[in-house]
């Protein structure tokens, strides 16, 4: 066994990059473990657990970069680190602006060189985002915050000092946002229309753009606000920034309102502005448990399909009649009584379907409370997991930027005799993996030969959040899938009636 | 909306990259975190980043400096020229040190500079007065002086002196030694003793005979400038600085009325030392920086220096002789063929004083000559002089630098923006063995340590957060 510790004095370099690149060393041949880090404290303590630490790690300090590989032999540990090498210089520099060779570190200095964006997006660690947010804000940026640990107090003071000049600040933790048609970390290409969306979720407000593209409509902007927004500190400043801007625009004919059921303080004060709106506003709640009716200008949708399809309606002046299309399912009759496993990358996602679901089921999710709260040790009962959670992150990215981390999951809960369904979601669109069906393929593979090897049926639902314009392709990951033997449904809400069907039971209205 | 957007990704290149898909414009900035990540020193920074009275006090501070006039009037013993110095005053480069705590190479010069001065006969004597108690060290900073490497000044050596005509005010420096086994590299044999007695002796009554007979004496201003149009930074590269000064004094040596002979040893000795001017550009620098302290609410540097274990830097608008210090770092650079990392002694030296002008490292996009001395491109010492804007107050048109369109130096260190921009200020700097006596052994790039910004910035907020 070969190992190496390197430290790269004063070389900072984003904790995206470093955990993508930690993964990308890790699969190498022979690599047993790697650590690409930035030396702050917590990753010294992780490089001494691992028992990589040396006299200079330890002194080394937060802007420092650190390097630990262990190897089964020289020529794979050499190898290791001219990856790490390369891919590090490839990240390093090409910036475009004024002068194609300059380095920028801070936004100051991007606006010394004339330079004046009107929006600014900023993934950089949390304790540091509110002072970057409100330089960009200064310039009189709106600003996407997608990095998480931010404060509630620092939230409000950013959001305050931008809802009183009339800018936005979407985050923090805020995934999607489309502005002029530019779409902003996580989203989907979908066909310019009519309809604007304001979410306080990543992955719902994406299912709404991908279906309301499906069904022929169009959208002008998503606005994020974060998932923070509707808390009663906050109290939704951002929504309604987002709700005014919608408003303002000339293009917007109908607009979509999505997140969890808010506080009643303010859902009162998002349905008194809506109110004031002089164009139709379709409200998702997801996971209302409250009876509501629609009124005046304001459309309930209960689930994130219905909120597209509600949408496209208003806009096109026409009801869509919802076709299902029927899907064989006399394969898998023995899966009945079985129980599902969703495993999720998408968190809105997983968490509309834990609201499907859970009106015939019992089930158990991360992402549940009380009753459905998930335990670890769990099983004989359906479970939902959001693996964009910090507990299976751990340190690494995203599931939706690197998929294969779900991987094993689905190998686990295939063995388990008691599992007859495993769903999946796959988001495709920007700032998502380059091929997540890709990456996940032959583990389905694996999974349901390890079933049959078992004299098991284990059944696949598959979702792709995405559309043909997306640089992933959609035909072409649907199609992967179903040649793997997937049954794939055309919406999330889809896919939950597909696994209702499959393990017992309906949730067909 | 349909407006335009024009886009900033601060963070992870991933999303850049998806906005380039787009055919957007965005600019990626790699964004780094400032002071080494501490949010007590962010918060601190954004009390004072914005507010109009630093601003003003800082524009303040560098139009004084830019309107320095120094000019070379006169030669004479220290003990002669320079206020408060005494028989038993020893001034050292950098901040205050105690004897112990010493370097090797400035140990040694202070060894020299007993034994030059009489006051001991041997090393061993030497030592022990300098560990007595009874020898006054100070910086020379603390005198209006400065000194290149070790910067020992002692009572019997001979300085020059340069008054900045604008503001009344006087800066010193000893002569240059030349390179080689010279006491500002700690070495202090007979022949180091016989060199300096040479230049009180014979040197001095010549210098000071022809700097009488030079009407206003001799501008050096004008000199740094034509000299920055000549491929010199001031700090590393003197020869073209040299050249000139040795234009402007020859007639007068000729007119001195000294025995000839000793005329021609003195036109030698200034003819062979490249780096003669730097005690020049120097204290040039320094009565420039002078006039700058003491500036109520200017976050402006005027003062870098090292004494080869700490480095300190002090503000205009904290007190004269308080300096904010972190150990010195070490030069990377080229080394002598012979020599190792492990011979090279950490940064030492008072010639920052020209890098705090903004001169010297700041100044290295006009030099491209002492890019391939210190290492590195010129491509690369045009992006440190346009880096070194970033954190300076003004440029100073009276030293244009011709690669760089004719822009003006770099000038006024602003603490705030070092901090802010997380940017350090770059220095060239020569590179001692950290043996006394060996001299030179090579030349390279060195930053002040980030933590003298930050000691200085909460030394500002204490005195200036209630006001």
């Amino acid at each position: 066994m070969e190992k190496r510790t390197l430290i790269y004095k004063n070389r900072y370099v984003d904790s995206v990059s470093l955990m993508s690149l930690g993964s990308k060393v890790k699969k190498e041949e022979g690599i047993i473990e790697a650590v690409v880090a930035m030396a702050t404290d917590m990753n010294k303590e992780i490089l001494a657990l691992v028992g990589l630490a040396t006299d200079e790690s330890t002194d080394a300090s937060a802007n420092d970069l650190l390097i630990a590989v262990v190897a089964e032999e020289l020529s794979q540990l050499e190898a290791a680190f001219e990856l790490i090498e390369s891919s590090l210089a490839s990240s390093g520099g090409k910036t475009k602006g004024k002068d194609s060779s300059k380095v920028y570190r801070q936004i100051e200095q991007v606006i010394e060189d004339d330079i004046k964006p009107t929006v600014a997006i900023i993934s950089i660690p949390g304790k540091y985002a509110a002072r970057e947010t409100k330089k960009a804000l200064k310039y009189g940026m709106d600003v996407l915050i997608f990095s998480d640990n931010m404060t509630i107090e620092e939230e409000v003071e950013v959001k305050t000092l931008a809802a009183h000049q009339h800018q936005l600040v979407m985050g923090p933790d805020c995934g999607t946002a489309v502005i002029g048609g530019v779409g902003l970390c996580f989203a989907n290409e979908v066909t310019r229309g009519d309809i604007g969306i304001v979410a306080a979720s990543g992955t719902g407000a994406q299912e709404v753009m991908v279906q309301i593209d499906r069904l022929g409509g169009g959208i002008t902007d998503v606005i994020g606000t974060g998932g923070r927004d509707l808390h009663i500190s906050v109290g939704g400043l951002m929504m309604l920034e987002g709700l005014r801007r919608l408003e303002e625009d000339e293009q917007t004919k109908v607009i979509v309102c999505v997140s969890k059921p808010p506080a009643n303080e303010v859902k009162n004060k998002i349905l008194q502005r809506v109110k004031q709106i002089n164009k139709p506003v379709v409200i998702c709640f997801l996971g209302n448990k409250e009876v509501v009716t629609d009124e005046g200008n304001i459309h309930y949708a209960s689930s994130l399909f219905e909120a597209a399809k509600i949408a496209v309606e208003l806009s096109t002046n026409q009801s869509i009649e919802v076709k299902h299309e029927d899907q064989d399912l006399t394969l898998y009759e023995e899966v009945k009584g079985k129980y599902a496993v969703g495993l999720y990358c998408g968190g809105t996602l997983c968490y509309e379907a834990l609201d499907q679901l859970g009106k015939n089921f019992e089930v158990k999710s991360n992402l549940g409370h009380g009753e459905q709260e998930y335990q670890k040790n769990d099983e004989s009962v359906h479970i939902l997991l959001d693996l964009g959670d910090d507990e299976y992150t751990n340190g690494r990215p995203h599931p939706m930027i690197e998929p294969t981390l779900r991987n094993d999951k689905i190998l686990e809960y295939a063995q388990r005799n008691e599992v007859g369904v495993v769903l999946l979601d796959f988001e495709l669109g920007y700032g998502s993996h380059n091929d997540p069906v890709g990456e996940t393929i032959l583990t389905i593979m694996e999974a349901k030969k390890l079933a049959a090897n078992n004299q098991r049926t284990l059944a696949f639902v598959g979702y792709v959040c995405g559309t043909n314009k997306d640089k992933q392709g959609y035909e072409r990951s649907v199609n992967a899938l179903k040649s793997a033997g997937v049954l794939v449904a055309k919406s999330n809400l889809e896919a939950c009636q597909l696994v209702s069907s499959l393990v017992g039971g309906s949730t067909h209205e | 909306m349909s407006e335009k957007v024009n886009i900033v990704n601060v963070g992870t290149k991933i999303f850049y990259e998806d906005l380039v898909l787009q055919g957007q414009d965005v600019v990626q900035v790699d964004w780094v975190p400032i002071a080494n990540g501490n949010k007590e020193v962010m918060n601190l920074l954004d009390r004072y980043l914005d507010d109009p009275k630093v601003a003003q006090a800082n524009q303040k501070a560098v139009n004084k400096i830019m309107q320095g006039q120094p000019v070379l009037v006169d030669i004479g013993l220290a003990k002669d020229m320079i206020p408060g110095f005494d028989s038993h005053t020893v001034l050292h480069a950098g901040p205050p040190i105690e004897f112990e705590r010493m370097c090797g190479t400035v140990k040694g010069a202070i060894i020299g500079a007993l034994l030059f001065e009489g006051l001991a006969t041997t090393e061993e004597e030497a030592l022990s007065l300098a560990a007595s108690g009874r020898i006054k060290f100070a910086p020379a900073h603390s005198f209006n002086a400065v000194g290149p490497m070790a910067g020992i000044i002692s009572a019997s050596m001979p300085v020059h002196v340069v008054e900045n005509t604008a503001f009344g005010n006087r800066a010193f420096a000893t002569v240059n030694e030349g390179l080689g086994k010279v006491l500002r590299f700690g070495a202090y044999d007979d022949s180091v003793i016989q060199r300096l007695h040479w230049i009180k002796n014979e040197f001095m009554p010549v210098l000071k005979r022809a700097l009488a007979l030079v009407e206003g004496g001799i501008d050096l201003k004008l000199l740094i400038a034509q000299a920055v149009q000549m491929g010199d930074e001031c700090h590393n590269r003197n020869k073209a600085a040299t050249a000139l000064f040795f234009k402007e004094i020859m007639p007068y040596l000729l007119k001195s009325g000294c025995e000839l002979t000793k005329i021609e040893k003195a036109m030698d000795f200034i003819r062979t030392n490249d780096h003669y001017f730097l005690n020049l550009s120097m204290p040039a620098a320094k009565s420039m920086l002078d006039v700058a302290e003491g500036i109520e609410y200017s976050t402006v540097v005027t003062a870098m220096a090292r004494n080869g274990v700490d480095f300190g830097i002090r503000l205009s608008g904290l007190g004269k002789d308080e300096w904010f210090v972190a150990k010195a770092q070490m030069v990377r650079g080229l080394l002598f063929s012979g020599y190792s990392e492990e011979d090279a002694n950490p940064d030492l030296g008072d010639s920052t004083i020209t890098e705090t002008l903004g001169i010297g490292g700041f100044a290295m996009g006009a030099s491209p000559a002492i890019t391939q001395f210190v290492g590195g491109s010129v491509a690369d010492a045009i992006g440190y002089t346009e880096q070194m804007r970033e954190i300076t107050t003004s440029e100073n048109r009276s030293f244009s630098l011709p690669p760089l369109d004719f822009a003006g130096t770099p000038t006024g260190i602003d603490a705030l923006k070092v901090l802010n921009k997380n940017i350090l200020p770059i220095i060239n700097t020569g590179i001692a063995h950290k043996l006394p006596g060996i001299g030179q052994i090579g030349a390279g790039l060195v930053n002040p340590p980030l933590d003298c910004f930050i000691e200085a910035l909460r030394a500002y907020d204490k005195k200036y957060h209630s006001k």
